[in-house]
């Protein structure tokens, strides 16, 4: 092996020394880059390493763990929030369809109005924070400006998902709900449009940043279809 | 836990158009086009060729002048039973569904133009060009309606975005579709009530009546047998002997 | 990533690798239409992407009222009001419009004023645009005009009261002048409004000039009344005859068309009552009360032979007319366009609407009903344009620079008045020019202050519509959407305001209201007052979201009593001309037809692409100017289809594509209004050429209205061709759908199967 190297420097020209490593390496990256890219591809969604799989940095950030969830509230270095009591804080543990009003009735759920965020943090936040500040800012401040949320999920073209049917079955079918924190919903005998989010958009509540959990791959929809006896003609959802 | 097969009422779309009552104002035209995110169409795609309508008047002129008549006749997808643009598509991008409709999938379009070539009534538009707006005009677009790519075929749909809603909206209420409940954006649109659209297998619409009636004939059937879900009623003119056909 | 990376471009990038279908998922995609906009002055808004259907009105011809659609704060779609009994639930070709006319690229942004004449426009504030105009209008007093469209409703009360107060007047605008019309419908039913026609219960219909299926004052309620003319339930098909110059859409649908000369339609209309008389198809009681309106002589020279020659319709023709009328009843005959465009307009109306008093058609189903006046004392609820003459003095005061500030809204004078008058010259004279519009036309690019103004998606309002269903009715127009912002949400596409509400505010409400919101809560206040009518309410809050949700409001028991006049000089002079046909220059052989278009109106519709890419029904030229000779006539001109021509009139020449129109009279050369704008924004923009600048400044002997039927012209070979962008394929005519024939007719009672049967044996050779 050394004898093999020691002649492989004797024999390979300097040029071809250099140009090598030069060429080789953007060449390994951009093969490291396709495979990346297909295996993301392949799951649907950003691989979850380097923070790719935690979804999209908002204007403002909107920690659902706050607003949806019910758990003590724990700060950057994992510590629980507390108040100037000194009690914990808790998540306030709002259902769902308080914000995302249109979930139950038409085909997207809907991004709540600033003025419906000012209506709470009108009171509600301290001051002193720089989002809320901004929010009260363009929420009161007359009608310039809009909030520019990025999406989160989103289909590929020509999909077109109504929200409000399968909001509507899951709630009489418990049965088919998946991902939904609450082991036994599956035989519950009442359930709230806000516990059926869970089968697609995962455990929101607990997301501090939300990020798509299910790859929302035309196979899952179909499987659901099929299992749950839903129309799998093209058009039902490609138009 | 599988749920049983829930029960689908067995819908089959169809149209009738009467020609003895269109004027050929092309409301239609505008209104499909609002409704369905067509491309704007410049004076150039006229030259090609290549502008859209997927609901268009066509007019034929008959006779000679001062006996000379005007014909109107709004043609769009005739939504064939056997639609001879279904069966050379390669990649099964369109189809027919169990409700009477000629389905175009967009995803599954590959333009390989043979649908448009196969189509005898010639209602398939092929998309040469990415769509464009202006910035300002994007606030219009339809967020029902996909906007169609560079690339695929695309046509009329029958709205199926009003189709679908109107059903969706029936089952959450726990009743059927209403005779008239769906309308698409040309039959909503038409001063004269020319276009009527609605179930063929519910033997009380309006739709069914009047395609039973004696008026009604279809485009092409007698020579290519494509059987349309679209029907026609014949103009009412009772001066033959004055206006030479042919 | 800013862009939109779509399907296409990525399966484009994917097939150069072989991983196309397994990457397809993997681009992360930023929503584009997800900017949250808020309008927050519509609380529904609270609550995004769910649809809301708003009933308003586009303040448009006829009055119909619309529904709506918005979602995310954006207007989606225009459809008619189903509950509204002018239009029900129907619109016309131009209603969508409206959408791209709110979201133009072009849309004035903000107020802009000039330092001086001619200097550049530059962006001031509304408060520095107020002021100035306030300072403006106190300074000229009553030397202020303000020029608008024809308005009707609330609007215009507003404008009205607006001048008033300053002493000035209040102008409108219409370049295809109809002041003949009312003038004839004073003269004949002694009525200040338009009458309504009730075509869906008539059975035999003549009409003269006026394109109603296409055009003409109401068409989309015309035409829903067409649609049971034809085929509505429980009635026998109705019969029409149209006599028009030019073949329009509703000389297609007709039954007959009667290729009238231009200008000779008064005396068709003689003959068919003359023929009427002689033959004595209808009682002796209404021969005589025909006969006090129109005297003896007159009467006596309209033979059949004589009309004939006259108007180019044969005897035969007019006899089957006269035969239809006075014996398949109920009959209705009405008439405007361009049989009321001619020197002797007013008779011409005048005598075909007199036909109605021989066939005792007023007040009775199938005919003609009178309409009530405004539901709201001062609110007008006729929308006339001024008369070209006026038109004629005003300018030559504002070229006098006797008039101190002028107001101009939606009434494009630059581009529509004929070249005698030179507008651009007088305007030049005026002081102070204030413009308010959407997008900068030839008219308002001359002033010196420049509003943008709201379009009717974005205003309040009322429209009282024109003709009336026969009994009070009222349209609401309220704003349906919020401004709309640029996409990165920081900046409104357009800063507009409202046109009265301006005035209101300006005037310090001394206008009429504080905003028009308050007027028209106001005047909701006045009809919940009446206690009667479609909406019924406890309260008088509670009756104007009624109102509000309805569109509007109409009393059917309020029917306007319609009785037969008695017939006074309906025509004026025994030697009345009723026949302008002989040119009075050397080689203006042909007789011009200008016409409105059916997608860009007189020109108003010209900025939005939608408009310049509908098809023209009958020819399905788009985004050009044609001109539409016969056959005959362009082999005498030596051209071909699409080949360049010069028309010339007295007053200007214009060049045109020759388009060979099958249905064209051999005198006559037809041109649309509508293109040939020098602004207008980019879809416009130097785009064929505007046939109302050719226009002689004839006028109607009696109204003073331009005779804009009635200019004649010489036309020649341009040199060069371009092809006329059109619709259908190639130069030939399109083709046939169902091989033979072109489209199936049949006749009464027959069927389709007999008919093709018919055709088959008469026709051996199908091609």
């Amino acid at each position: 092996m050394l004898e093999f190297m020691n002649r492989m420097r004797r024999t390979t020209p300097l040029w071809v020394k250099i140009i090598v490593p030069l060429v080789g390496l953007p060449v390994t990256a951009a093969l490291a880059f396709a495979v990346v890219f297909v295996i993301t591809a392949w799951l649907g969604k950003p691989l979850p390493v380097f923070g790719f799989g935690e979804g999209p940095e908002q204007p403002i950030p909107f920690p659902h763990t706050a607003h949806a969830g019910t758990a003590v509230l724990v700060d950057t270095a994992g510590m629980a929030r507390k108040d100037a009591q000194g009690n914990d804080l808790h998540g306030v543990g709002l259902d769902c369809a308080f914000c995302h009003r249109t979930v139950t009735q038409s085909a997207s759920a809907g991004i709540p109005a600033r003025e419906q965020c000012v209506t709470c943090h009108k009171v509600i936040g301290s001051a002193d924070k720089d989002t809320l500040a901004r929010l009260r800012e363009l929420g009161l401040g007359g009608i310039e400006g809009a909030i520019n949320w990025q999406r989160v999920h989103r289909l590929p073209d020509s999909v077109r998902f109504v929200h409000e049917p399968h909001i509507r079955y899951l709630t009489t079918h418990p049965a088919a709900i998946e991902n939904s924190p609450d082991k036994t919903i599956g035989s519950a005998t009442s359930v709230t449009p806000a516990q059926v989010c869970s089968t697609c958009h995962g455990d929101i509540a607990t997301m501090t940043k939300v990020k798509q959990v299910e790859a929302l791959k035309m196979g899952q929809c179909v499987n659901c279809h099929r299992d749950n006896g839903a129309p799998t003609d093209c058009i039902t959802c490609h138009f | 836990m599988v749920q049983p097969a829930q029960q689908i009422a067995a819908h089959h779309w169809g149209m009738t158009v009467d020609v003895d009552r269109c004027t050929g104002c092309q409301a239609c035209v505008v209104a499909c086009q609002a409704e369905n995110n067509l491309p704007i169409n410049l004076e150039e795609h006229f030259h090609q060729k290549r502008a859209f309508e997927w609901i268009r008047v066509e007019r034929y002129w008959e006779g000679e002048f001062p006996n000379i008549k005007a014909r109107f006749i709004p043609i769009l997808c005739q939504h064939c039973e056997n639609a001879p643009c279904e069966p050379v598509c390669p990649v099964y991008a369109t189809y027919h569904n169990d409700q009477g409709m000629n389905v175009q999938v967009y995803n599954r379009c590959v333009g390989t133009r043979y649908c448009a070539n196969g189509c005898p009534y010639q209602v398939r538009f092929f998309n040469y060009w990415e769509p464009v707006w202006p910035e300002a005009l994007r606030n219009q677009l339809n967020p029902d309606v996909t906007v169609r790519s560079r690339g695929v075929m695309e046509k009329c749909s029958f709205c199926v975005q009003r189709i679908r809603r109107a059903r969706i909206e029936a089952k959450r209420d726990g009743r059927a579709v209403a005779d008239g409940e769906i309308q698409p954006a040309c039959v909503q649109a038409c001063p004269t009530n020319t276009l009527v659209f609605g179930d063929l297998n519910d033997p009380n619409s309006k739709v069914s009546k009047l395609r039973n009636g004696r008026r009604a004939y279809r485009l092409l059937n007698d020579a290519l047998r494509t059987e349309p879900n679209v029907y026609y009623l014949a103009r009412v003119d009772n001066d033959e002997a004055e206006v030479a056909h042919g | 990533m800013t862009k939109r990376f779509t399907r296409r471009q990525f399966v484009t990038i994917a097939g150069a690798s072989t991983t196309g279908a397994v990457v397809f998922a993997a681009c992360n995609i930023p929503e584009e239409e997800f900017v949250v906009q808020s309008p927050s002055s519509l609380p529904e808004d609270l609550v995004r992407s769910a649809d809301t259907w708003y009933a308003t009105t586009l303040a448009s011809e006829g009055g119909d009222s619309v529904l709506v659609r918005v979602n995310e704060g954006r207007a989606k779609k225009v459809a008619g009001n189903p509950d509204f009994p002018i239009n029900r639930g129907k619109q016309n070709v131009r209603a969508e419009y409206i959408l791209q006319s709110m979201y133009h690229p072009d849309r004035i942004a903000t107020p802009m004023a000039r330092r001086t004449r001619g200097a550049p426009l530059r962006p001031i504030s509304w408060d520095a645009a107020e002021a100035q105009l306030k300072a403006w209008v106190a300074e000229s007093g009553d030397r202020t005009t303000i020029v608008t469209n024809p308005m009707r409703g609330h609007a215009a009360w507003v404008v009205g009261n607006f001048a008033r107060n300053a002493g000035g007047k209040h102008m409108a605008f219409d370049p295809l002048d109809q002041t003949n019309l009312y003038a004839a419908i004073k003269r004949v039913f002694g009525q200040d409004r338009l009458p309504e026609f009730d075509i869906e219960n008539a059975h035999t219909i003549l009409s003269i000039g006026a394109d109603w299926l296409g055009t003409w004052v109401s068409p989309t309620r015309f035409s829903v009344k067409y649609g049971e003319f034809r085929q509505g339930e429980g009635r026998t098909r109705g019969t029409l005859f149209h006599a028009e110059s030019r073949m329009s859409i509703t000389a297609a649908a007709a039954d007959r068309w009667l290729p009238v000369r231009p200008g000779t339609e008064g005396e068709l209309a003689l003959g068919i009552a003359h023929e009427i008389i002689e033959k004595k198809l209808v009682p002796q009681a209404r021969i005589a009360a025909f006969e006090a309106g129109v005297p003896k002589a007159v009467l006596d020279a309209r033979t059949l032979a004589n009309v004939a020659r006259t108007t180019g319709v044969s005897a035969d023709r007019i006899h089957e007319v006269a035969e239809a009328l006075a014996k398949h009843g109920p009959s209705l005959v009405f008439g405007g366009g361009s049989a009321g465009a001619h020197t002797n307009g007013t008779n011409n109306l005048s005598a075909i609407y007199a036909l109605n008093i021989l066939l005792g058609s007023v007040g009775v189903k199938g005919g003609v009903w009178f309409n009530p006046p405004s539901p709201f004392a001062g609110v007008p609820a006729a929308s006339s344009g001024a008369p070209f003459i006026e038109w004629e003095r005003e300018l030559a005061r504002w070229r006098a620079g006797s008039v101190g500030t002028v107001i101009i809204r939606d009434a494009n004078l630059v581009y529509g008045l004929p070249r005698s008058t030179d507008p651009a010259g007088a305007l030049a004279n005026v002081e102070h020019v204030v413009a308010f519009a959407t997008v900068l036309d030839e008219t308002t690019e001359l002033a010196d202050l420049i509003l943008p103004e709201n379009t009717a998606l974005e205003d309040w309002g009322t429209d009282i519509p024109e003709p009336g269903p026969g009994y009070p009715a009222v349209a609401l127009q309220q704003p349906v959407v919020g401004p709309a912002y640029t996409r990165d949400g920081t900046a409104k596409l357009s800063d507009a305001r409202g046109f009265a509400d301006t005035l209101l505010k300006v005037s310090g409400g001394a206008a009429g209201g504080a905003t028009m919101r308050d007027v028209v809560n106001s005047a909701a206040g006045g009809l919940y007052g009446k206690g009667s009518g479609s909406v019924k309410a406890p309260s008088a809050s509670l009756f104007m979201q009624g109102l509000l949700a309805r569109g509007g409001w109409w009393d059917v028991s309020a029917r306007q009593s319609t009785s037969a006049p008695a017939l006074r000089a309906v025509v004026k002079d025994a030697a009345a001309d009723f026949s302008q046909t002989e040119p009075a220059v050397e080689g203006e052989t042909l007789h011009l037809l200008p016409f409105a278009s059916q997608s860009l109106g007189d020109g108003r519709h010209a900025a939005e692409p939608w408009a310049q890419a509908t098809p023209d029904p009958l020819t399905s030229a788009v985004w050009t100017t044609w001109a539409e000779v016969s056959r005959e006539t362009a082999k005498k001109l030596d051209v071909r289809q699409g080949d360049r021509i010069m028309v010339r009139s007295q007053l200007g020449e214009i060049e045109a594509l020759v388009y060979i129109h099958p249905a064209a009279a051999p005198d006559t050369i037809s041109i649309p209004v509508g293109q040939g704008h020098t602004r207008m924004g980019r879809y416009a923009q130097g785009r064929g050429s505007n046939v109302l600048a050719i226009l002689v400044d004839k006028k109607d002997a009696e109204t003073g209205a331009l005779a804009w039927a009635a200019t004649r012209v010489k036309v020649w070979k341009a040199g060069g061709a371009r092809k006329i962008p059109m619709f259908e394929g190639g130069a030939e005519e399109a083709r046939a759908v169902e091989p033979g024939f072109p489209i199936l007719t049949v006749r009464d009672g027959e069927s389709a199967e007999d008919a093709k049967h018919r055709f088959e044996a008469g026709h051996k050779v199908l091609h």
